[in-house]
């Protein structure tokens, strides 16, 4: 296990290098002077001399890229443009609201999906069966930003329930949690189809397998046979998507975050990218790809801790 | 009255489909008494399996008891509710399923699994896990399984094939059922395990006075196991009764045919008897009797409804026409014995054509194949040695012109491995494999590929070897589009299927559309398409029905002698290779053990492992039933990583010494062409009791390491 969890990080560390890598190269891949791109036209000369030496952009290329590494791997991830503020504070401001819609997104996904993948998988072809599958096609179906603004006109214009935009403050935990609730709906209706499309799948073909079949055979309870024997075989696929969905949710939430106005890494970079403000944009994608990497990161390993199967492979070899 | 633990009353069962309604089972009658083990034996389709799942009224959704009874001890299983039905299961009645892989939950541990077994029954005190954890250690001890107390945390995968299947007759036994259903219980597992596991069950009668229900459709594991037996066909019973009278005077046309398709060393040079079509589907059953579409013995009579019985004659039930006195059948041409009509075996066949043997064609010397474990950044980093899985290590075999070899051992031997190297489909990692003097393992892949045109193989899954989304007809022109064969060098489809016995309507049949033995012939045309010399056929009657394995077996019998083909047979089963194979080469962990002609080998086995083979094998003889093995095989065949040092077989063996079986010891010439290897064989031949005596009793493990 050890072993394992050591190859997993280096594989881990070695994503996020080409990543880094990858950030510290668009700029100068981009046609044009990066320095005009980042200013727009209307800079004068006196501007793009002094971002030019700010950003070292007269060094060598290789230098610049390594330089960039280099600082990053520090913490380091240079300075917003626009207000000179240090990147990583502006990210240490966003991060936390990215994280916790993408959090309460995928922890209404798993809550809802499962048992209703469930639920459709223990009567096949009952009413409830067809009703939660054309439940869950349609939401697989709706985009998230769709889904949004329905739930914006729904609760707190025609209702007047539940704030509309903004995220409260963390300092106020009742509201910040008032403010998520309909992002992270929007967010994760998609997602709580595709649990229940995927659980319930699992689900038929493990109530049909032999083992299964024993466990009636020597009496179990229908309830445990389903919600402990099956379920737990039946949701090591759903698991292993876990970390994809959460990077899917990750990119779901830059849509999102305009949205309702939630000052989080989406719109950080979003905005980022309207300013042509290269650190904040690499700063901020660069958190994403670690908030994605981690996720897959995490996903594996439960996956691991699920199936015993894999446990063991992995200590024999 | 409580001698009688089972009465199963006319019973029948109906599966409901969007067509209507099938019978899947008709007028069942049976009884079973304390301590019996009752068999109930017929091919797929026949119920078999439907009666077992009745019994604990686990039939799919769509199944139906619709008449009988099934009283256990006096209780109605028909009438029982659900609540009776779940206490019932488990406790009166504890069923073995077919496959010990996936009968245990792979994400919970062995114990937890048998401890939930028993706390689903009310009258078990459910609270005291410690003391059912003992319980669990205890019954994992008597089933054979060591080191119990630490195993029971392990997880189903951690555990060998036979193994689980142990923890499955544990978890059977926990309860103390009045009766045990074996379904197939056997069927999966290699002849020594298999022997292991039919002594276990014979134990457990002696005993603990269990009565068992084996179901199984291999008429010799029955008749070495049951007293008294039960011939299913098509959702019938159609004859009953104790196992030496059914073995040795067989009334029905069906047990009789069943009888005479089972191979075995006694039977070399005769045709085994094939039963023309199948199993009739269940909602197109012939009227009248339902085997009247392949039996022999048919007259009009017979296919008229209504007519048809069971007749009882002191203790033996027979449903045919034929033995019925009140019926109309002409018996007038059949012969009788006393006052009873004697059908007789199907018809003798005539013998083999004899078949000329030539020069070596395929020649294996000190042929190697090893798989090396994958090396991984981790493992480099660490500078671990690898293992390596030695599936061949060094074997020396030759292969002559028109001979059929049958290589044999058990699952884990290798035997697979060293077919397909010699067929070139594997590369050796040493020695070398020549085909008609040359040398395969100097080709290179396009000279490879012109040479296998002469070598094919048969692969084991009749139905996965073939594209589902093809029709036969491209299926078997598929190799002349590989080889660009031009048209005119082709054989063309028709004559291909006709070659194999096929129809030329299955050209336009899909594979799905073929019953296990139709595909198994499409198989061999494909392979046959090229005109090959040399065939390599991987468990050539492996999933089959006794009587289509039985003319498949012909098939490949005649196809040898008319095409002068020369076949290497890669089987565990050592009835098919004592019937049809000339030589007989036998495996253990990568090497040759033994090598020679079959009848010398099977009259005069000489290496220990092939004594225990042989004493393990079951065959349908109505004078050896229910005598136990002699020479069982402790334990299971180690990890081909890591074989035992010197003889490999001596961790397994009684004969083995500490002074000699720590050497490797070379396959030695006997007598007739027999090759052996072994240190002892002069002295196990000459005095079999000395030899076990001299051994060295701390050489034998029963030490398991678990397959991880």
């Amino acid at each position: 296990m050890a072993q394992y969890l050591l190859k997993r990080l280096g594989m881990t560390l070695a994503v996020v290098l080409l990543v880094l890598l990858f950030l510290a190269v668009v700029p100068h891949v981009i046609p044009g002077d990066p320095v005009e791109n980042i200013l727009g036209p209307r800079a004068t000369e006196a501007r793009i001399e002094q971002v030019r030496v700010e950003m070292g952009i007269d060094d060598p290329i290789v230098t610049q890229i390594g330089s960039f590494m280099w600082n990053a791997l520090q913490g380091d991830l240079g300075r917003d443009f626009a207000t000179n503020r240090p990147v990583t504070a502006m990210l240490a401001q966003a991060l936390p609201h990215t994280v916790a819609l993408a959090f309460a997104s995928l922890g209404l996904a798993v809550l809802l999906g499962i048992p209703f993948g469930v639920l459709a998988a223990t009567k096949p072809d009952s009413m409830l069966d067809r009703f939660t599958s054309v439940v869950s096609v349609s939401f697989i179906t709706v985009p998230s930003y769709v889904m949004a603004l329905f739930l914006l006109l729904l609760f707190p214009i025609w209702l007047g329930v539940l704030p509309a935009t903004g995220t409260g403050s963390l300092s106020e935990p009742l509201s910040y949690l008032r403010h998520l609730i309909l992002p992270a709906s929007a967010l994760a209706i998609t997602w709580v189809g595709y649990f229940a499309r995927l659980v319930r799948a699992s689900m038929l073909e493990v109530v049909g397998s032999n083992y299964i079949r024993v466990a009636r055979a020597y009496g179990l309870r229908e309830r445990v046979i389903h919600y402990r024997y099956a379920l737990k075989n039946a949701v090591i696929p759903s698991v292993a998507i876990l970390g994809v969905s959460l990077g899917q949710l990750l990119g779901g939430a830059v849509f999102i975050e305009l949205i309702f106005n939630r000052p989080g890494l989406g719109k950080l970079a979003l905005d980022a990218i309207a300013a042509r403000n290269y650190p904040v944009l690499r700063g901020s994608v660069l958190m994403v790809a670690l908030l994605f990497v981690t996720a897959n990161l995490v996903a594996d390993l439960s996956y691991r801790f699920l199936d015993p199967r894999i446990r063991v492979e992995e200590k024999a070899t | 009255m409580s001698d009688r633990v089972l009465v199963v009353e006319d019973l029948d069962v109906t599966y409901h489909v969007r067509s209507g309604s099938l019978p899947a089972l008709r007028g069942v009658s049976f009884e079973l008494r304390r301590g019996e083990i009752l068999g109930i034996v017929g091919e797929s389709g026949c119920g078999k399996s439907t009666l077992s799942a009745a019994m604990l009224r686990l039939l799919p959704a769509n199944g139906e008891i619709s008449g009988g009874t099934i009283l256990l001890g006096n209780r109605d299983v028909r009438t029982m509710s659900q609540r009776e039905l779940r206490e019932m299961r488990g406790r009166d009645i504890a069923m073995i399923f077919q496959d010990p892989l996936t009968s245990l939950n792979p994400t919970f541990k062995v114990g937890s699994q048998l401890i939930a077994a028993m706390q689903a029954h009310p009258d078990v005190d459910a609270s005291d896990t410690g003391k059912l954890r003992q319980r669990a250690i205890e019954m994992l001890t008597t089933v054979g399984l060591p080191d119990a107390h630490e195993r029971i945390d392990y997880f189903p995968h951690q555990f060998s094939g036979g193994m689980r299947q142990r923890i499955m007759i544990a978890m059977a036994l926990l309860l103390k059922p009045e009766l045990l259903i074996a379904d197939e219980a056997t069927s999966a597992l290699d002849v020594t395990l298999q022997a292991q596991i039919l002594e276990l069950f014979r134990e457990l009668r002696r005993e603990r006075n269990t009565s068992m229900l084996f179901i199984s459709h291999d008429i010799g594991v029955i008749s070495e196991i049951c007293y008294r037996l039960v011939v299913m066909y098509a959702g019938r019973a159609v004859e009953q009764g104790t196992v030496r009278e059914v073995l040795s005077k067989p009334r029905h046309p069906y047990t009789q045919a069943l009888l005479a398709s089972v191979p075995s060393k006694d039977r070399r040079g005769e045709r085994l008897a094939t039963i023309p079509g199948r199993v009739p589907s269940l909602s197109e059953l012939p009227p009248g009797c339902d085997f009247s579409d392949r039996c022999r013995h048919v007259q009009p009579v017979c296919r008229e409804p209504g007519g048809l019985h069971d007749v009882h004659t002191a203790g033996h039930m027979v449903r045919c026409l034929i033995h019925d006195p009140a019926s109309t059948y002409e018996t007038s041409g059949i012969e009788r014995e006393g006052d009873r009509v004697v059908v007789g075996r199907p018809e003798a066949a005539p013998e083999d054509r004899p078949r000329a043997i030539g020069d070596v064609l395929v020649q294996a010397r000190d042929l190697e194949v090893h798989f090396a474990d994958r090396p991984t950044l981790a493992s480099r980093l660490m500078r671990r040695q690898l293992g390596a899985v030695r599936a061949v290590d060094g074997v020396d075999l030759d292969i002559r012109r028109g001979e059929i070899v049958g290589l044999v051992g058990e699952s884990g031997s290798g035997k697979t491995t060293l077919g397909r190297a010699i067929l070139g489909l594997e590369r050796p990692t040493g020695g070398q494999v020549s085909f008609d003097g040359q040398d395969l393992t100097a080709m290179n892949p396009r000279q490879l590929l012109q040479l296998r045109r002469r070598m094919q193989m048969i692969f084991q899954d009749a139905h996965a070897s073939l594209s589902p989304r093809r029709r036969v007809g491209q299926l078997l022109t598929e190799p002349y589009t590989i080889h660009r064969i031009p048209d005119e060098e082709r054989i063309a489809v028709p004559e291909l299927l006709e070659m194999v016995q096929l129809a030329p309507e299955q050209a336009t049949k899909y594979p799905h559309e073929l019953s296990g033995g139709q595909a198994r012939r499409v198989n061999i045309a494909r392979a046959l398409a090229l005109r090959p010399e040399f065939i390599v056929a991987d468990e050539p009657s492996a999933g089959l029905d006794v009587s289509a394995a039985a003319s498949v077996l012909e098939l490949m019998k005649d196809l040898a002698s008319e095409l002068g083909l020369t076949y290497l047979i890669v089987t565990h089963d050592l009835n098919l290779v004592g019937y049809i194979a000339d030589r007989i080469a036998l495996m253990y962990l990568g090497t040759l053990v033994a090598v020679g002609p079959t009848p010398q080998v099977y009259e005069r086995p000489m290496h220990p492992y092939t004594r225990s083979l042989l004493d393990a094998v079951s065959t349908p003889d109505p004078d050896q039933t229910t005598a136990p093995h002699k020479l069982l095989l402790p334990g299971e065949i180690p990890s081909p990583k890591n074989p035992p040092p010197g003889c490999r077989f001596h961790t397994r063996c009684r004969y083995a010494r500490i002074d000699s079986c720590l050497e490797v010891p070379e396959l030695d010439h006997t007598a007739n062409g027999h090759l052996v290897a072994c240190h002892l064989w002069r002295e196990i031949v000459e005095d079999p009791a000395a030899a076990e005596r001299a051994a060295s009793p701390e050489l034998i493990s029963d030490q398991q390491e678990p397959i991880s």
